[in-house]
């Protein structure tokens, strides 16, 4: 990571690195892309024939799920421009610095295909309020980030075209994002889309910085490849989910004659990002409970 | 200071407030503006100059100047962001002349100036502070192309020193070529632009050939800093105002901060 690009990710809260991937390397990841579309669409319906369930408009994979590496899973040759993404030189020499030696892959890759017309999504995430585990940090000499995205450009995202917007230096914001930049109808004009051609690839601080997608107005379609990030010691929303409940994460027998609070501190570790984790509460009287119900 | 206000003057830095004063209050400082441009240096009263662009104490000049200083547009962002001991340090008028040399004004900040100590930008109890605050009335127009004030929003927070070959060198020439990270802003008549002086600023050249940029630069710190003012200007100048020109313990609450409307008697 040079001087320049250290100083300008504490600054925005993003980084878009030129021309990482060369045109070689992009038409392998989407041949790769074009196969795996093509797999999906031809599955049936049946329970179980769509793990993560892509999401499809008018025939078209618009997007996969982030929590299963489908990319990661492919038949070679298809896996391994993905296989490739995920360690990549130049951006482990940045992430080391961002989230910290150890750092480590919590979810995706994933993919965001949009075609025009594709509706955007709503503007998440900002410095305030903060979330440690994804939260950025800075003491002057070091910083740190527990959520950083990498997303490998596999199409041009011209100036006006929508996808990938994000506020710069929201990261840092003491006060919450107003309900108008949420939805961008009146987004102040703090709300940036940068201009990225493929190959390029745009490092950003997610969860700490305020970001999101545009609705896609150009003809051609979006294609970025989503890796998701996390320091050594933080989870997002990575397996970790789907493994963390008490008797996977420690031992059955451990935990099979525990109270409903004394399980609760036994959950593996991931967000709460959809409010599935029962928060423990003390009263007054010095009852500890599960706040709304949430046992495990 | 409204909550959107707060949300972009903390994102950014700074704050671009639209039509904060029009009609006779702008046309009469544009008026005494002009007249203080037009003068001749050795026809201004005593504690008044012309340093190049830098018309000093201009705020002094006229009172339709001195009420910029406490206008209701910005007076409540001043209290706010002083945590209500401001004191004005000093309030020159400044100019760009059409027939002037092209030069920019390098990027800049307090922090490249005096060190990273020189300036605070804190938020407490949901409240902006900031202990060196810049406000711009305009008091022409600068329409897109024209050039002007540039600024790096979300400078004021940068915990890096900004290497010397950012923003190609702090040196920007032409709005076809701004470096990303960089905005130019571009205030009418009437706007106001409030500024920490954390912010790293600076200055496209002026390209209209039949306009001039003039605006004023009202320099705002906590009241127990800052110097006097020359005897001469304080002489001049309402009492409201001569209280916020002066200094005073950590302590003392101004009897002009207690009012939301400021006017000069």
């Amino acid at each position: 990571m040079t001087e320049q690009e250290r100083y300008f990710w504490d600054l925005t809260g993003y980084l878009v690195l030129r021309q990482v991937l060369s045109p070689a390397d992009v038409k392998a990841a989407n041949d790769a892309y074009e196969c795996y579309a093509q797999s999906v669409l031809e599955m049936t319906d049946e329970p179980g024939d769509r793990p993560g369930k892509p999401r499809i408009e008018n025939g078209i994979v618009v997007r996969t799920s982030n929590q299963f590496p489908h990319f990661l899973e492919m038949e070679k040759p298809h896996c391994d421009p993905f296989r490739d993404t995920v360690a990549h030189p130049l951006i482990m020499s940045c992430l080391v610095e961002m989230c910290g030696r150890g750092f480590r892959l919590d979810h995706g890759p994933e993919i965001i295909s949009h075609v025009k017309g594709v509706p955007g999504g709503a503007m998440h995430g900002s410095g305030d309020p903060h979330k440690p585990w994804v939260g950025y940090q800075n003491n002057g000499e070091s910083h740190w980030v527990g959520g950083v995205t990498v997303s490998w450009q596999l199409a041009d995202q011209p100036e006006g075209a929508g996808g990938f917007s994000c506020v710069p230096a929201s990261h840092k914001s003491h006060y919450p994002m107003p309900e108008g930049v949420k939805w961008r109808e009146d987004d102040l004009g703090a709300v940036h889309q940068p201009i990225c051609k493929a190959g390029d690839v745009v490092i950003f601080m997610d969860g700490a910085q305020t970001h999101g997608t545009m609705p896609w107005m150009a003809d051609h379609q979006r294609r970025a490849v989503l890796v998701k990030y996390t320091g050594r010691t933080c989870a997002r929303q990575g397996p970790e989910k789907l493994f963390g409940d008490p008797e996977n994460h420690w031992d059955e027998a451990l935990v099979s004659d525990m109270t409903t609070e004394q399980r609760a501190v036994m959950l593996g570790p991931y967000s709460n990002h959809r409010g599935e984790v029962p928060y423990l509460g003390v009263s007054e009287d010095g009852t500890v409970a599960v706040e709304d119900g949430r046992a495990r | 200071m409204t909550e959107k206000q707060r949300y972009l003057l903390d994102l950014w830095g700074y704050l671009h407030v639209r039509n904060a004063f029009s009609g006779e209050e702008l046309a009469d400082a544009q008026k005494a503006a002009e007249r203080y441009v037009n003068s001749k240096p050795e026809e201004l009263p005593e504690g008044f100059g012309i340093e190049g662009k830098r018309h000093l104490n201009g705020f002094a000049f006229d009172k339709s100047l001195e009420r910029l200083a406490t206008h209701p547009s910005i007076w409540p962002i001043i209290k706010e962001i002083t945590k209500g001991r401001p004191r004005l340090t000093s309030g020159t008028l400044q100019i760009n002349n059409p027939d002037e040399l092209k030069d920019v004004l390098r990027l800049h900040c307090a922090k490249d100036d005096y060190g990273w100590d020189a300036i605070r930008w804190d938020v407490r109890d949901g409240r902006i502070f900031c202990n060196h605050v810049v406000a711009f009335p305009y008091l022409t127009d600068v329409n897109p192309g024209d050039g002007g004030l540039l600024v790096v929003p979300g400078s004021h927070k940068s915990n890096f020193e900004r290497p010397p070959e950012a923003f190609n060198g702090g040196i920007v020439e032409d709005l076809d070529h701004l470096p990303d990270g960089v905005v130019n802003i571009t205030p009418k008549a009437g706007d106001v632009v409030i500024m920490s002086e954390g912010v790293t600023h600076g200055a496209l050249p002026w390209t209209p050939k039949d306009r001039m940029r003039m605006y004023m630069v009202l320099r705002y710190h906590p009241q127990y800093a800052g110097s006097d003012m020359p005897e001469e200007i304080r002489e001049r100048l309402s009492p409201e105002t001569l209280e916020l020109v002066s200094g005073a313990a950590h302590k003392t609450v101004k009897e002009i901060v207690k009012r939301d409307v400021i006017t000069l008697s």
